[in-house]
C-alpha cells in the first residue's frame, strides 16, 4: 500500500495511473518537451534580440540629421549645421559625428571617430585610442594580422589595434573600428570642419515628430532625418518576425503530432470498462476529467519546465547559443544576448497559450469522448461480458 | 413501514433494448420495498433476471417503465449528472467481480474512495479495516491476479463495502466460497444492515436460503417478484 | 502583427476555446429542442448525457475563451503598441485597428457575459435533479454563438488592419484635443463631473442594496441592482478616465484609460477595470438567480445562496475599485492640500 502523504488522493491516483502506462507517458513527455523547447527557443531568441538592442540603444540620439544632394549623402559643414540646430526650441546638445563605412581586409567595416556614435553603455571603460591606434569589434578583430589593421582602398590607413569591444555588445559593435578623427577623415573623404551627420537629443521625446519638421526647414540644404522610434520599430519588427517565422514553420506540425499522441495516450477502448467500473462506484464524468487532467499535469509540467530550461540554455549559454543563433537567423553573426524579466514572462504566457491550452483541450475532449457513455455501456467493454 | 427510507421498486418493467416486442420482458410490474436496516434475499433460477434487477437498483440500467426510489427520491428518473454521484451511496458486488487485475488488493479498494471528500489517511484506515474483515490483510500488496477465486470474491465484497455505502447490492456474493467463508460473509452483510444500510442479495446459493440473518425473501420467476407483499404495506 | 507570437497565442486560445464551445453548443441544440424531463426513453437518456457533456464543455470553453480575451487584452494594453508606429499604449493600438478593434472588444465582452450567465444558471441547475433550468441553460449557451462569431470576425479584421497602418497619434491626440478645443473641453468637464457624482452615488446605492441582499437574499428585485450596476459601470469608467486617472499620471489633460495598464503605473488598469467587470458579472448573476428563485420554488434555496455570494463579490469588488480609483487622489490631496486641478 502507498505511504501516507499530503497530496490530494486524485493526484496520487493520477500518478499511479501514469506508472501503469509508463511507456505512453514517456512518449507524451518527450513530445511535449521538444515542442516547448522549439517554440520557447524561437520566442526567447527574438525577445532577447529585442531586449539587447534596446539596452544598447538606450543612449542613442533621438534624431539624426544627414545632408543629402543629388548623389546621395554629402558632408555636413559643422558650424552651419550646429547654428541651425540650436535655433530650434526643444533640441538639446546637437553633436556632429564622424563615421562611415569603408572597405576593410574582409569586407566593409564601420569606422567611427567621435564618441557620440558609440553609446556609453558599450564602452565599458575602454580608453579612447590615440593617433595611429584603434579599438575594434569582435568581427574585425578576428581578421587581424599581427595586431595591425589596414583600411581603405585609395587612401589606405594602417592602425594598431589596442582593444576589442566586449563580446556582449556584439549586436552593435561587431564590425566597428574606433579611431581618432584625424586618422578617420582621409578614410571618410572629409576635410576638417565637416562631419558625417548631426546627432540631436530632444527635451521631450514625445515631440519627436513635430521637431523633425522644424529641423528639416531650418537647414539651408536638403536633409534627411531619421528618428529613433522608426529604427527601433524596424528592429523590433525584425526581431519578432525572426521568432515568428520559426514558430510558424515548425509549430503547427508538431502541435498536430502532439494532439494525435495525446489522443492515443489518453483514450483507448481497453479502458472503457475501467471508466464504466469507476462510474458504477460513484465517479462522475467530471471526476474522470479531473483524473485525466491531473495525469496530464503530472506529465506536462515537468516536460514544459524541461523544454523551457533547455531553450533557455540554447539561447543564453554561449556554446549552444552560437548554433541557435545560426539556426534562427540563418547564419548572421552572433550577439551575446540579455534577457529582461518582462520578456521572459511574456514568453511563458505565450508558451502556455500556444502549447498548454491545446494540450489540455485535447486531454479534455478525448476523456469526454471516452467516458461520457452510460456506465452500463462502458462496462460491456469488459472482456468478462 | 416507512416509504422514505430504503430502496423501493414501483411498477418496474425491464426489457432488453433491441429484443423482440413479443418476447417476454425480463421484469414486469415489480413492486418491492427493500427497507432500511434489513437484509433481503432475491432468489431465482439462472437467467431469471436477478443480476438485471441488481443493475436496475444500482442505477446502471434504466427501467423501461416504472421507477426505483431511494430515500423517497425517484433516482431512476434523475439525469446522469445526479445519478452518477448518487451511486457513491451504493456498493455493488458484480457477479463477475470486475476487479482490475494489474492493481494490488489495496489499490482495488482505493478506487471507490478517491472522488470522495475524505483524507488520504482516513482512506488507508478504512481499507485496513475492510481487509481485516475480509481476511485479506496479508495480501494487501499482492497483485489481484495472483489471488484465488474465493479471495477475489471477498475482495469484490470488500470493495463494495469499503466506503460505507447506504445501499449494498450483492450479486452471488457466496458463489466461490466454502461454508465457513459463506457464513462469515452473511454475518458481515447482516452487521452492515444493523448499522442502517439496505442490503439486497441476489443468489441461488442454497446455503443462503437457510441462513437466519435474512429478514425478507423474494423469489424471481417468469419476470415477477413474489414474496414482496409479505412484509410490505402498499407503496 | 500577424508575426507577433502573442497574436498566435491569442488565436490558438480563441480557436481551442471556440472548438470546445462549438462541440458543446452542438450537443446543447438537441437538449434545447427535445428536452423532456422525467421521461426514460432512449432519446431522452442520450439527451441527458448530451446535457451533461455540454455543461462540462461549456465550463471549459468559458475558461479558454476568457484566457483568449485576456491574451487579447494584454496584447492591446501592453504588447502590440510596440508594433504600431507612433503608439505608446492601447489607445494607439485601437486607433490602428479602427472601429473593428472596439467592435471586437464589445462582442468579446457580450459573448463572455452570456456564457457567464449560462454558468450561473447551470450552477443552479445542478443543485436539484429535476433539471428545470436545463433547457433555458442550453438556449442561453447557444445564444452566445452569433456574438462569438462576430467577435472572432472583428478580431481578425482588426489584427489584419494593424499590419498596414500609417503612423498613429495615440494619446498625444488626447492631449491636443483637450488643450485646443476649449468649448469641447467645457462640455467634457461637465460630463466628467456628472459621471463622477453619479458613480459615487450609484456606488453607494449599490453597496447599500448589496448589504440588504446579503441580509435578505429572497426579498426585493434582482433587476434593480443589475441596472444600477451596469449604469454605474459606465459612469465609473468615464469618471475614472476623466478624473481618477490624472492622479496616476500626475498630470491633468491626459485622460487615457489604456495608459493605466502599462507597467509604469503597476498595471493598475487590470485591477481597476477587473473590479468593474466583477461588479457587472455578479450583478447579472443576482438578476438571473432572482428570476430563478421566483419561477422555480425548488431552486429557491440555492438561488438565495447564489445571491448572497454574488452580493459579497460585488461588495469586495467595489471596495477594491474604490481604493484603487480614489486612493491616489486622496493621497495627493493629503500630501499637497489641494486637488490636482488646483481647487481646494
Ligand atoms: N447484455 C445483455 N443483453 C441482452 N440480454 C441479456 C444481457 N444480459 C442478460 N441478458 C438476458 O437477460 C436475462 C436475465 O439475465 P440475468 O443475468 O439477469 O440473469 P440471472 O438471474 O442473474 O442469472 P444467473 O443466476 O445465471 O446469474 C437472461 O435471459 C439473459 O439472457
Ligand atoms: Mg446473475
Amino acid at each position: 500500500m502507498m505511504p501516507g502523504t499530503r497530496y490530494p488522493p486524485m493526484v496520487i491516483w493520477a500518478a499511479r495511473d501514469i506508472q501503469r502506462h509508463c511507456g505512453r507517458s514517456m512518449l507524451l513527455f518527450a513530445c511535449l518537451a521538444s515542442l516547448v523547447f522549439l517554440t520557447a527557443m524561437a520566442l526567447l531568441f527574438s525577445q532577447a534580440l529585442d531586449a539587447t538592442w534596446e539596452r544598447l540603444m538606450d543612449q542613442a540620439p533621438d534624431l539624426v540629421v544627414r545632408r543629402i544632394d543629388g548623389g546621395g549623402w554629402a558632408p555636413l559643414p559643422v558650424d552651419v549645421a550646429m547654428a541651425c540646430a540650436k535655433k530650434i526650441p526643444g533640441v538639446i546638445d546637437p553633436t556632429p559625428r564622424l563615421w562611415g563605412v569603408v572597405p576593410g581586409p574582409e569586407g566593409p567595416v564601420t569606422v567611427v571617430a567621435s564618441i557620440a556614435v558609440v553609446p556609453e553603455s558599450m564602452l565599458k571603460g575602454i580608453p579612447p585610442p590615440s593617433a595611429g591606434q584603434a579599438v575594434v569589434g569582435q568581427g574585425v578583430a578576428r581578421a587581424l594580422s599581427g595586431g595591425r589593421l589596414s583600411l581603405g582602398s585609395n587612401h589606405s590607413v594602417t592602425v594598431s589595434v589596442i582593444h576589442t569591444f566586449p563580446a556582449d555588445t556584439g549586436l552593435a559593435t561587431h564590425d566597428l573600428v574606433w579611431m581618432t578623427p584625424d586618422d578617420a577623415r582621409p578614410l571618410l573623404g572629409l576635410v576638417p570642419g565637416q562631419a558625417s551627420d548631426l546627432a540631436v537629443h530632444l527635451f521631450r521625446r514625445e515631440e519627436e515628430r513635430a521637431i523633425q519638421a522644424d529641423l528639416a526647414a531650418a537647414f539651408p540644404w536638403p536633409v534627411r532625418i531619421t528618428d529613433r522610434s522608426t529604427s527601433a520599430l524596424n528592429h523590433h519588427t525584425r526581431a519578432v518576425r525572426s521568432g515568428g517565422i520559426a514558430v510558424v514553420a515548425g509549430i503547427p506540425a508538431l502541435l498536430a503530432l502532439l494532439l494525435i499522441i495525446t489522443g492515443t495516450v489518453v483514450d483507448n477502448t481497453a479502458r472503457q470498462a475501467y471508466w464504466g467500473l469507476l462510474k458504477s462506484m460513484g465517479w462522475t464524468t467530471a471526476d474522470m476529467v479531473r483524473l485525466q487532467v491531473s495525469r496530464a499535469m503530472i506529465v506536462g509540467i515537468p516536460a514544459v519546465v524541461l523544454g523551457l530550461a533547455s531553450a533557455y540554455a540554447a539561447v543564453f549559454y554561449p556554446p549552444a547559443a552560437g548554433i541557435t543563433a545560426f539556426w534562427v537567423t540563418g547564419g548572421q553573426h552572433l550577439p551575446a544576448l540579455t534577457l529582461v524579466s518582462s520578456g521572459a514572462a511574456m514568453v511563458m504566457i505565450e508558451i502556455a497559450a500556444m502549447v498548454g491550452l491545446p494540450f489540455l483541450a485535447a486531454v479534455f475532449l478525448t476523456t469526454l469522448r471516452a467516458a461520457d457513455g452510460s456506465p452500463w455501456t462502458l462496462l460491456q467493454a469488459d472482456p468478462w461480458n | 413501514m416507512e416509504l422514505n427510507a430504503g430502496l423501493v421498486c414501483r411498477g418496474l418493467n425491464f426489457r432488453w433494448p433491441g429484443k423482440n416486442a413479443d418476447e417476454p420482458p425480463v421484469l414486469e410490474a415489480v413492486e418491492a420495498v427493500f427497507a432500511q436496516g434489513t437484509v433481503s434475499l432475491v432468489t431465482g433460477n439462472t437467467g431469471s433476471g436477478k443480476s438485471t434487477l441488481m443493475h436496475l437498483l444500482a442505477g446502471l440500467l434504466h427501467p423501461t417503465a416504472g421507477e426505483v426510489w431511494a430515500d423517497g427520491q425517484p433516482v431512476s428518473r434523475w439525469p446522469s449528472r445526479h445519478r452518477d454521484p448518487w451511486r457513491r451511496q451504493v456498493g455493488i458486488v458484480f457477479q463477475h467481480l470486475a476487479l482490475i487485475p494489474d492493481l494490488t488488493v489495496g489499490e482495488n479498494l482505493l478506487l471507490p474512495m478517491i472522488p470522495r471528500p475524505i483524507t488520504w489517511s482516513r482512506m488507508q484506515e478504512e481499507i485496513r479495516r475492510q481487509l481485516e474483515d475480509a481476511g485479506l490483510s496479508a495480501l494487501a500488496d499482492a497483485p489481484t491476479n495472483t489471488l484465488s477465486g474465493g479471495q477475489r470474491q471477498r475482495l469484490a465484497i470488500a470493495r463494495a463495502l469499503v466506503a460505507r455505502p447506504r445501499f449494498v447490492l450483492a450479486d452471488e456474493p457466496t458463489a466461490f466460497q466454502d461454508d465457513h467463508h459463506a457464513a462469515r460473509i452473511c454475518a458481515q452483510l447482516c452487521d452492515i444492515a444493523r448499522e442502517g444500510a439496505v442490503v439486497v442479495i441476489g443468489s441461488h446459493d442454497p446455503r443462503l436460503r437457510s441462513f437466519d440473518g435474512i429478514d425478507r425473501r423474494f423469489h424471481l420467476a417468469s419476470a415477477t417478484l413474489t414474496g414482496a407483499a409479505v412484509n410490505q404495506g402498499a407503496p | 502583427m500577424i508575426w507577433h507570437p502573442l497574436t498566435w497565442a491569442f488565436w490558438v486560445a480563441a480557436a481551442t476555446g471556440g472548438l470546445l464551445y462549438a462541440t458543446g453548443a452542438v450537443q446543447a441544440v438537441d437538449v434545447m429542442l427535445n428536452w423532456t424531463p422525467a421521461h426514460a426513453d432512449i432519446d431522452q437518456l442520450r439527451r441527458e448525457r448530451h446535457a451533461e457533456s455540454a455543461a462540462l464543455l461549456g465550463h471549459w470553453a468559458l475558461g479558454f475563451l476568457t484566457a483568449a480575451a485576456l491574451l487579447g487584452l494584454v496584447g492591446v494594453a501592453l504588447v502590440w503598441h510596440r508594433m504600431v508606429p507612433g503608439a505608446m499604449c492601447g489607445t494607439g493600438v485601437l486607433q490602428a485597428m479602427g472601429t473593428d478593434g472596439s467592435r471586437a472588444m464589445i462582442f468579446w465582452g457580450v459573448s463572455l457575459l452570456i456564457l457567464h450567465g449560462w454558468r450561473v444558471l447551470d450552477g443552479l441547475d445542478v443543485q436539484r435533479p429535476q433539471g428545470v433550468l436545463t433547457r433555458t441553460g442550453a438556449r442561453l449557451m447557444i445564444s452566445a454563438a452569433p456574438f462569438f462569431l462576430l467577435a472572432v470576425f472583428y478580431s481578425w479584421q482588426a489584427l489584419m488592419r494593424v499590419e498596414t497602418v500609417p503612423t498613429v497619434s495615440c494619446c498625444a491626440a488626447v492631449y491636443d484635443r483637450v488643450l485646443s478645443g476649449a468649448s469641447e473641453s467645457a462640455a467634457l468637464k461637465s460630463l466628467a463631473a456628472i459621471c463622477l457624482w453619479f458613480s459615487l452615488a450609484g456606488g453607494a446605492a449599490l453597496l447599500a442594496l448589496m448589504v440588504l441582499k446579503i441580509r435578505f437574499p429572497d426579498r426585493g428585485s434582482g433587476a434593480m441592482p443589475a441596472i444600477i450596476a451596469v449604469l454605474w459601470s459606465f459612469a465609473a469608467t468615464v469618471a475614472l478616465k476623466q478624473v481618477g486617472s490624472a492622479y496616476y499620471y500626475q498630470v491633468l489633460s491626459h485622460p487615457c484609460p489604456w495608459c493605466l495598464f502599462l507597467p509604469d503605473y503597476y498595471g493598475a488598469g487590470f485591477f481597476i477595470f477587473g473590479g468593474v467587470a466583477v461588479v457587472v458579472m455578479e450583478s447579472i448573476a443576482i438578476w438571473l438567480a432572482d428570476r430563478t428563485r421566483r419561477r422555480y420554488p425548488v431552486l429557491a434555496g440555492p438561488a438565495g445562496k447564489r445571491i448572497q455570494r454574488s452580493a459579497w463579490g460585488i461588495v469586495t469588488a467595489m471596495i477594491g475599485f474604490t481604493m484603487l480609483a480614489l486612493g491616489p487622489a486622496i493621497a495627493w490631496r493629503l500630501r499637497t492640500g489641494v486637488w490636482l486641478n488646483g481647487s481646494p
